[in-house]
């Protein structure tokens, strides 16, 4: 441990990390001296979606405990949030306008999927693994609802072309994320990851899993899991649940606010 | 500076909607009109869902008309009765136009249903106003004013249920006023719009009212109608972002009083032309969106229910 220790202090001296950091490293470190396989932290477990919200980042750390030499293994992070039905729409040219024709609305697709990793997906582990806890955009396993029945009888080619757009579309929108390469070890044991959330971040539960994969295998104890919360928090918070809880007596505030500014505003300028 | 804004769940600029405000508000200022129907495809244009971008805009409008109807009610230049009449419909419009937008929503084509409802009354307003304007611009240059009669009588005047408007100084059947609020309704359900674009003219050439009272009666008609599409869509879409509305609206009020002092330097005919090569630019701004190859053909959204 004594590597790990002297990097995050002199890191703490140059000031690349703040002091939060050095003590979640700390304490990380000393349990996973004590032969933990895999001790990690999270910067921060809410994210609060305030007015000034526009995407935030968290930082992962992590220790390993006892390793041979070069018998590291890999590591890979998935953060997944809460599953919701997705309704995929398909335009096509109708008389020279593009019309939604077709829609396929899939099942337990989650709100946010980020995957990290200290390599390839498929150089660490085996199909099968991948296959079992989902990991990799690839992995996510999506039903499609009944009443997309249509489409799915179809042609499956068609259905995976739905399959592919969502995914391409929740990547372009910052939700879906899948970096190779992005977990960064800085001594033989410590390691630490990014995790990005933008702005239009899905409120609700989320899910950090943590795995030390070795030899195509999760190490046995080498799998964890803590959680995330996403919520709106102050004035925002108030306003979308007043307008989702009560709609009737919102609507009534909202034109109330409206003739009320409209006066202030007639009486302000009439006397300038 | 970025603010999230609650219902459309996403992070704006805040000075950008302070110009936007400004901006349209400057317009309607100068103009005399509303804005809505500047306002709605310019946040469409921005980045805010259609859906929230009309509820929202239909809630600014109720506040830019009261404080515009005020300078009015002092003059004594609204016809309540007149207004009341074309309320009921409005209502009953607004009804139908709310219904309309939400099974369209339901069905995956409300966007098609907002740029469709642009593109038909923008371009044809625009057109009509270009072509007035135009004609008002030569005939001035050329120094011959006809004179037009005080109103005309056509067909529609013979219509049952006949009211007195005494501030309007007109006997006419209430179906008219009646059936021009309600159309005005349902596009101010779908569109986000006061509707004075549509109800000033009506009011002049179908109604036949003294145009004293025009600008006044109609604006007094918006506040109602557009209170009332608010509830609406607070209660079916939820879409109303109130504090969307509240930032714009800040610009507007600001925007508008500079604008009403501009409007006496610059002369009609020619304001009247600008405004409507404006209308013309929104309407082919959002024409063009209608058959643009999509740079992507599919689209994600949260399923409902």
């Amino acid at each position: 441990m004594q590597t790990s220790r002297s990097w995050i202090f002199s890191a703490a001296r140059r000031g690349t990390v703040g002091l939060s950091t050095v003590l979640i490293f700390l304490s990380i470190a000393e349990r996973a001296g004590a032969a933990e396989p895999l001790v990690t932290d999270i910067s921060e477990r809410l994210i609060s979606i305030s007015s000034d919200f526009t995407g935030t980042e968290l930082l992962l750390f992590g220790a390993l405990g006892e390793v041979a030499e070069g018998e590291r293994g890999d590591v890979v992070v998935v953060v997944r949030g809460p599953t919701q039905r997705m309704m995929v729409r398909k335009k096509k040219r109708r008389a020279g306008i593009w019309v939604n024709t077709q829609a396929v609305t899939f099942e337990d697709v989650p709100g946010f999927y980020a995957i990290s990793a200290s390599g390839r997906l498929e150089d660490i582990a085996p199909l099968s693994l991948l296959a079992r806890h989902q990991i990799g955009l690839d992995h996510l396993r999506f039903k499609p609802t009944p009443d997309s029945r249509t489409v799915v009888l179809a042609s499956p080619e068609r259905l995976q072309g739905y399959r592919e757009a969502m995914v391409r579309t929740l990547k372009r929108e910052g939700l879906f994320s899948e970096e190779v390469d992005s977990i960064r070890f800085m001594s033989d044991t410590l390691f630490r990851t990014r995790i990005a959330f933008p702005a239009k971040v899905p409120v609700g539960n989320y899910r950090a899993e943590v795995y030390l994969i070795r030899n195509g295998q999760v190490v046995p104890g080498g799998a964890q899991s803590s959680p995330i919360f996403v919520d709106k928090v102050g004035i925002g918070r108030a306003i979308f649940n007043f307008a989702h809880r009560q709609p009737e007596i919102y609507g009534v505030v909202a034109v109330l606010l409206a003739l009320f500014a409209g006066w202030v505003a007639a009486t302000v300028f009439r006397k300038l | 500076m970025q603010i999230y804004l609650p219902i459309a769940e996403l992070s704006v600029n805040v000075f950008l909607l302070l110009g936007l405000g400004g901006a349209v508000g400057l317009l309607s200022g100068m103009f005399g009109v509303g804005g809505g129907f500047l306002m709605t495809p310019l946040l469409i244009f921005s980045g805010i869902p259609p859906i929230v971008a009309v509820a929202t805009e239909a809630n600014q409008i109720v506040a830019s008309s009261v404080s515009g109807v005020l300078a009015h009610w002092r003059r004594d230049a609204v016809d309540v009765k007149m207004g009341l009449v074309l309320v009921f419909g409005g209502s009953i419009g607004a009804g139908v136009g709310v219904t309309l937008f939400r099974y369209l929503r339901d069905l995956g084509h409300v966007d098609l249903l907002i740029s469709g409802a642009y593109v038909l009354f923008l371009g044809t307003i625009g057109s009509l106003m270009l072509a007035e304007s135009l004609k008002a611009v030569i005939r001035r240059r050329r120094g011959t004013v006809k004179r037009r009669k005080l109103h005309q009588h056509m067909w529609v005047h013979g219509l049952p249920f006949k009211m007195r408007f005494r501030k309007s100084k007109l006997y006419i059947s209430a179906i008219l006023p009646m059936g021009i609020g309600f159309l005005v309704g349902v596009l101010a359900a779908i569109m986000g719009v006061g509707g004075g674009f549509i109800m000033v003219p009506a009011m002049i050439y179908l109604l036949g009212m003294p145009t004293g009272v025009v600008v006044g009666t109609s604006l007094f008609q918006i506040i109602f109608v557009t209170a009332i599409v608010t509830m609406l869509h607070a209660v079916n879409t939820q879409a109303v972002d109130v504090m969307l509305a509240l930032i714009l609206l800040s610009g507007a009020v600001v925007g508008a009083q500079v604008g009403a002092k501009l409007s006496g330097k610059i002369r009609g005919e020619e304001l009247r032309t600008l405004l409507a090569l404006m209308v013309i630019g929104v309407c082919a701004r959002m024409a063009y969106g209608l058959v643009a190859t999509p740079e992507d053909p599919f689209s994600v959204v949260p399923a409902l229910g």
